[in-house]
């Protein structure tokens, strides 16, 4: 199993929580691409690493009152809004590429993005871009994105396997 | 908070009129609490106390102190109307003229908290930083240790803070008890914000007392790395501990 670094979990436990503020949530995510780029020993691709491996393998702890493929999509969530478009490596369950800012808005959307400059996260533009998104398609989906992924068919059978496999704790 | 699947028709609205139409926040009512806060910290504690809350970047009395009002509470988590408002360091949330669309830089999320008083405000601060000075190495090392990229962010369990019921107050949505939930309000709530003239559905909101209804409640207290060192960015009542967030237990 992989274990849960406490680099890794600092990285959470400091920077996604959205209960009072989503400040901080922006704000790592419009840092994301400079600490890649300044990540001179390494320690960020680490944190990079490490949050894929837990979306392949659900080894995320569940979330209060949430189930595991829940918790797995919170993670996907976060994942594309701090690295982008491309889908964790070995993602088992990738979210259609077309989906992001169409039929599934994430927290940044919601919080950074608006059609009106002025309320809009000075990052924006530049996070926009990067995934190739417009601001007011991302707008117009916060209107009409209600969709939520059901749990895949065969999603127990996976937790099974990776369980089994010693990849992640029963439950 | 198992309890609150079933509250998404209870709570109530207020219109974004009624946001609008609020009064401004006094700067003098919350510099006032800020002396009072302060007069009640630890004698070893107030100087610092004083420099992490008069920071121009600290917007904890602000948001969170005991001047902030029910109304303000409930407006933050339904309008995301800032308690400050109106004040020079505030965020400039209006509702336009033309469209009553909401233009805010206010990042509000679903619950909107306070201390009741200054008491209950001063005590968590003196509880930690006296735990920081017994730390090798002090508060500086404390924080170090714990941060991630300058940024450290701690759950103080309620115990460990001293709070109990009626220390603390808040607004936070209506059928907000699982984290897709609280997602799909927000949504809903960015949606009633960019819209047009008033909005349906309407976003309610419930007063709770986030240490007496909170199934693992405390107080979540952020710091960030300055070029002068670290100071105190935000802190206020919790219902539970973010995921992985750092938990502080100390014993009374």
């Amino acid at each position: 199993m992989i274990t849960r670094t406490k680099a890794f979990s600092r990285y959470i436990g400091t920077w996604f929580d959205t209960t009072d503020s989503a400040d901080l949530y922006i704000e790592a995510c419009e840092r994301a691409p400079k600490r890649l780029a300044e990540d001179a020993d390494g320690t960020f691709h680490a944190i990079r690493d490490e949050f894929a491996a837990h979306i392949r393998d659900s080894s995320n702890p569940r979330l209060r009152g949430s189930t595991q493929w829940n918790t797995d999509e919170w993670y996907r969530s976060i994942w594309y809004d701090v690295f982008g478009p491309e889908a964790p490596p070995g993602d088992p369950y990738p979210v259609p590429a077309e989906d992001w800012g169409s039929t599934r808005v994430t927290t940044y959307m919601i919080f950074a993005v608006n059609d009106e400059e002025e309320a809009m996260s000075d990052g924006a533009p530049e996070w926009l871009a990067a995934r190739g998104l417009s601001a007011k398609a991302v707008y117009d989906a916060i209107s009409t994105a209600t969709q939520r992924r059901p749990e895949p068919a065969d999603y127990a059978e996976h937790l099974r396997r990776a369980t089994e496999a010693g990849l992640r704790e029963e439950g | 908070m198992a309890t609150v699947l079933g509250d998404l028709s209870a709570g109530r609205a207020t219109s974004k009129a009624d946001a609008a139409a609020h009064p401004g926040a006094d700067q003098a009512a919350i510099d006032a609490a800020r002396e009072r806060i302060i007069a009640v910290v630890a004698p070893e504690h107030r100087q610092r106390v004083r420099e992490w809350l008069s920071h121009p970047d600290c917007h904890a009395v602000e948001i969170h102190g005991p001047q902030v009002s029910d109304r303000e509470l409930e407006l933050r988590a339904g309008w995301t109307r800032p308690p400050d408002h109106g004040t020079d360091g505030a965020d400039k949330w209006r509702v336009r003229d033309h469209d009553h669309k909401v233009v805010s830089k206010h990042r509000a999320g679903a619950e909107a908290t306070r201390f009741a008083s200054p008491q209950a405000f001063a005590h968590p601060l003196d509880v930690l930083l006296t735990h920081a000075d017994q730390y090798p190495g002090g508060l500086d090392a404390f924080l170090d240790d714990h941060s991630d990229d300058g940024a450290v962010a701690f759950h103080l369990s309620a115990t460990s803070a001293g709070l109990g019921a009626g220390d603390t107050f808040g607004h936070r949505g209506a059928g907000t008890g699982t984290p897709e939930a609280a997602k799909d309000w927000v949504q809903v709530r960015a949606d009633a914000m960019r819209k047009a003239d008033e909005c349906t559905p309407p976003v309610r909101t419930l007063a709770f007392d986030p240490i007496d209804d909170g199934p693992d409640p405390g107080i979540r207290l952020v710091f960030r790395e300055r070029p002068e060192g670290w100071g105190l960015t935000t802190y206020y009542p919790s219902a539970v501990p973010a995921p992985d967030n750092v938990r502080l237990e100390f014993p009374a």
